[in-house]
């Protein structure tokens, strides 16, 4: 009753969870459209895109090599470290093989070898290995993730080998609203639980006297109250507690057996030669010697000296209890933790192997034919912008899919090249991995901006995703405080977001094989549809002037000057800048100025008159100026200034002082 | 000669050939490069906050004074970046410090022993023009290379050391090893629009075009680049704009791969 009840409470849980997945998968919007696609127009461009490449015999042929070198043998994560793949193999090997032939043993295990019997060899044997796999695996990634909370001395790394060479912590996510992922910890801690209680379970049933009496009832023709078979009884008994590790001789039904070998020795033979032919008789057939559960048997070898106690207690029975449920809850965090990438981390990657993976295409030719006499052809990149166009839907599509198959492993950020800077900012959201978690968060709790009207089908996936996300309830308790925090979280996000060199390490070490880049740059548009831009967008918003008023309004000139770290090097008296002459040569020499007077840009100001306008003690002006945020930092105005001014440098720092802002913003 | 390579951010992906063919000239010329776990020089971070620009450079600073390795990197944004960073340091004591206190959390410092050098610096004054001549197996004659010098080497000269910044003549000797001509032309010293690329694409592109163009103008067949952003502005950036190589907007060329020709490299 409890079995079936739970069994499907967790099956209902499941399926639930992954219909949240699923409507997950199509709601978020990674693509570059405003409008976003709707659910049909993303299946028909997944449908296409397949179509095209299934058609011929080299996908087919390409999609099995992938299924076979990257999901079975998943030599990704091989090449990013040979022992994570090991541990990854024993519980992925392990853990499957249980499932298979011992979860459903009823159904797939008879079905593959029909005389399977769970007590018999190698069977016995094979269920201990596999749970010995998945124990030593979860164990030894338990410890690799205590340990790399640690920061790794960098100083101290090895060689050149990058791989073991900068590694930061995996930083805790300051914005884990919503987020029904359970920690990295307690769930590991649920499979060896799993495992732990499976093996305790064989112990006790193979030590415990009420099992074998039932088995005895229930297998033999020999029976407890017929007074002939006692005797029999007796040298079974006695054969199965020397033989089969079954503790029987502390009960009073036994105990005159087993005192008796003691006075006569010839006795313990002839019982255990008697025991040996019942034996052959009645067991042997259905039940194997458990020496071969090779760690179960030393495990009821460890209990055995608590076997009245456990046998009193039925603690098989507990233990199945738990074993079952906590099977069972497994079953049912399948779709809301990272076990979800049981199913979406093959998919991504099948995904991406067949016709969507244009990161790898580079528009670019061979150059070892270059032939200096002949000028470069014309690039041909119709075909890679027609397959582009037409598998758009599909791409955001495919990248939500991308968003569940990160299980955080952080492999991206141990080679994140502006990992570092994290020092300085403080911002998670600069590692990948961080930032794949943000950007998830970001895409389902994202406001609606006013300027895009979303097809009214969505609004209700979108409602029913947040509630189940809990951005409903949190906007319910905490209304304006949450909607701060998202606020909050977004500008962090964005901030990370361009704090990135777009160098595809992520993308190389994957081991789920996750186009990062394409995430990255997708994201990045959606953070401006939803009205959150880089500075040197944001700062185009307004007029100079407009941005001056709001920047005075918002900050005094006190607070500048607190900042030294933007403020590094202008100082704050107005008399370093009498140095300047305002000879214009600094103008003079500007590519920016230049060409904006050849091609009617707006010229906006001079870097004299910005120099003019620090002069005046107007900063607040100049660092809006368009001059600053179209400063190519080429030097000519410092390398030609009379005056030593050191016009450039100034400029950046005026843009440091105006993103500070402007991130804030 | 050892060195630690530094390779920045985009070669790896975006010109592996740069990397790939740096590495093999270098060995070829009796250079040990050692490849250490480097990160962003601070680029693009700059534009942002001061101090974490000059953290990530120090970063990278201290990665190869650990290994007593001075850096040589093929990218001058890289290399500006780098020895701004150097410089900056050692005129700030109180920078220094309060960058060595960030640096201590990873257990590195930053000492200042080993300044950043640039790859035509060390191929110029490190090797020496005569030497390399000895390497040049099938001169390039005939062709006419326009050199573009790419400003964060350049300027400013007080910090970067790279050349007279108003009359450099190093670029140009050292192409003139390969056996191709050089040419004179106005906008050798000017940017090549990429560091705003993200910023004002249009302005970027604008900037690109005029210099392609005047490079064309002095009946250049191609403009000779070494610098990875540089190559990048115009090779990549120059694709997607859809601007066909002509006559009057040449093909730009990494050094490298003219002077791995020269030396009769089979790429």
């Amino acid at each position: 009753m409890l079995y079936n009840t739970m069994f499907y409470a967790a099956l209902a849980v499941m399926c639930v969870g992954f219909m949240i997945c699923f409507a997950r998968w199509f709601f978020i919007e990674l693509g570059y459209s405003v409008q976003g696609y709707s659910f049909f127009e993303k299946i028909f461009s997944m449908a296409k895109v397949k179509l095209r490449f299934f058609a011929s015999f080299s996908g087919l042929v390409s999609i099995l090599k992938v299924i076979i070198v990257e999901v079975l043998l998943q030599k990704r994560l091989f090449l990013l470290s040979p022992l994570r793949w090991g541990f990854h193999m024993l519980i992925f090997y392990g853990f499957t093989l249980l499932v298979l032939f011992h979860v459903f043993d009823q159904s797939i295990a008879l079905l593959v070898f029909p005389d399977y019997l769970s007590t018999l060899n190698p069977w016995m044997f094979l269920r201990n290995l596999m749970g010995f796999f998945v124990f030593a695996g979860v164990t030894a990634t338990i410890v690799r993730k205590i340990k790399e909370k640690q920061p790794l001395p960098v100083g101290e790394m090895p060689g050149a080998n990058h791989k073991n060479g900068i590694c930061f912590p995996g930083t805790g996510s300051l914005f884990s609203y919503g987020s029904l992922s359970i920690s990295d910890i307690m769930l590991p801690c649920l499979i060896l639980m799993i495992v732990l209680s499976g093996f305790f379970l064989e112990a006790t049933l193979i030590i415990s006297r009420s099992v074998y009496e039932e088995m005895v009832m229930d297998y033999s023709d020999l029976d407890y109250t017929n007074p002939d078979d006692e005797e029999d009884l007796s040298a079974l008994s006695f054969y199965w507690e020397k033989e089969y590790g079954v503790i029987l001789s502390y009960h009073e039904n036994y105990t005159e057996t087993f005192n008796a070998k003691n006075f006569d020795g010839n006795f313990g033979e002839e019982l255990r030669e008697r025991g040996a032919e019942l034996n052959e008789q009645y067991c042997i057939d259905c039940h194997s010697r458990p020496v071969n559960a090779f760690i179960s048997y030393p495990v009821s070898k460890l209990i055995a000296h608590g076997a009245f106690l456990l046998d009193s207690i039925r603690a098989d029975v507990w233990l199945w209890y738990i074993h079952v449920l906590s099977s069972f809850l497994f079953m049912a965090l399948v779709p809301f933790s990272r076990f979800l990438h049981l199913l979406s981390t093959p998919l991504s990657l099948a995904m991406n192997r067949s016709g969507m993976d244009f990161s790898k295409k580079k528009p670019t030719i061979n150059r070892s034919k270059i032939d200096f006499s002949q000028k470069k052809p014309a690039i041909n990149r119709s075909e890679t912008d027609f397959l582009q166009k037409i598998s758009e839907p599909a791409l955001s599509l495919k990248r939500s899919l991308e968003l569940d198959a990160c299980v955080q492993c952080s492999a991206c950020s141990d080679v994140c090249s502006v990992a570092p800077i994290f020092r300085t900012t403080d911002n998670p959201d600069i590692f990948p991995s961080e930032k794949m978690r943000s950007i998830k968060n970001f895409l389902i709790s994202a406001q609606k901006p006013s300027h895009v009207n979303r097809s009214k089908k969505f609004s209700g996936a979108a409602i029913v995703l947040r509630f189940f996300h809990g951005a409903t309830l949190q906007k319910f308790f905490h209304g304006d405080a949450f909607n701060k925090t998202l606020h909050d979280a977004a500008l962090r996000l964005t901030k990370g977001s361009y704090i990135c060199t777009d160098c595809f390490r992520c993308n190389e070490v994957c081991p789920a094989g996750i186009d990062l880049k394409g995430i990255w740059e997708s994201s990045r548009k959606r953070l401006d549809i939803a009205g959150f831009f880089p500075p040197h967008k944001s700062v185009n918003m307004k007029n100079t002037m407009e941005w001056a008023e709001q920047y005075k309004k918002d900050c005094g000139t006190k607070a500048l000057r607190k900042d030294k770290r933007t403020f590094y090097k202008i100082p704050s008296d107005p008399g370093f800048f009498s140095n300047c002459v305002q000879c214009s040569i600094c103008s003079n020499v500007c590519p920016v100025v230049e060409i904006s007077r050849s091609h009617s840009h707006d010229p906006g100001l001079s870097p004299q008159q910005v120099m003019n306008l620090l002069r005046l003690e107007l900063r607040d002006v100049a660092m809006f100026s368009s001059m600053v945020w179209n400063c190519t930092t080429c030097y000519m105005c410092q390398e030609h200034c009379p005056q030593g001014i050191e016009v450039a440098d100034i400029l950046y720092n005026l843009r440091n002082l105006a993103s500070n802002y402007l991130g804030k913003e | 000669m050892r060195f630690a390579f530094f390779k920045g951010c985009k070669i790896p992906h975006y010109l592996p050939e740069y990397g790939l063919s740096m590495a093999n000239i270098l060995k070829t010329l009796g250079v040990e490069l050692v490849e250490l776990p480097f990160t962003c020089c601070g680029h693009q971070i700059r534009d942002y906050s001061f101090i974490s620009f000059i953290h990530a450079a120090a970063w990278n600073l201290a990665i190869a004074e650990k290994e007593d390795l001075r850096i040589v990197t093929p990218c001058k944004c890289c290399f500006g970046n780098l020895k701004h960073a150097h410089h900056h340091l050692k005129s700030s004591p109180s920078l220094k410090k309060e960058i060595n206190d960030i640096l201590k959390k990873d257990n590195m410092e930053w000492k200042g022993t080993h300044a950043p050098k640039h790859l035509l610096t060390v191929l110029y004054h490190d090797l020496g023009a005569g030497f390399i001549k000895n390497h040049v197996t099938y001169p390039l004659t005939g062709l006419s290379v326009a050199a573009h010098y790419g400003c964060h080497a350049l300027r400013p000269k007080k910090i970067t050391q790279f050349d007279n910044p108003l009359a450099p003549v190093i670029f140009e000797e050292l192409i003139e090893i390969t056996g191709a001509t050089t040419v004179d032309w106005d906008r050798r010293l000017e940017c090549c629009g990429n560091p705003i690329l993200a910023r004002n694409r249009e302005l970027s592109i604008e900037l690109m075009k005029n210099k392609l163009a005047d490079a064309g103008k002095s009946s250049a067949d191609i403009v000779c680049t070494a610098c990875t952003y540089c190559q990048i502005q115009f090779d990549h950036v120059r694709n997607e704009e859809k601007l066909p190589i002509s006559s009057e907007y040449p093909q730009a060329l990494l050094y490298t791969t003219l002077l791995a020709r020269a030396m009769g490299f089979k790429h």
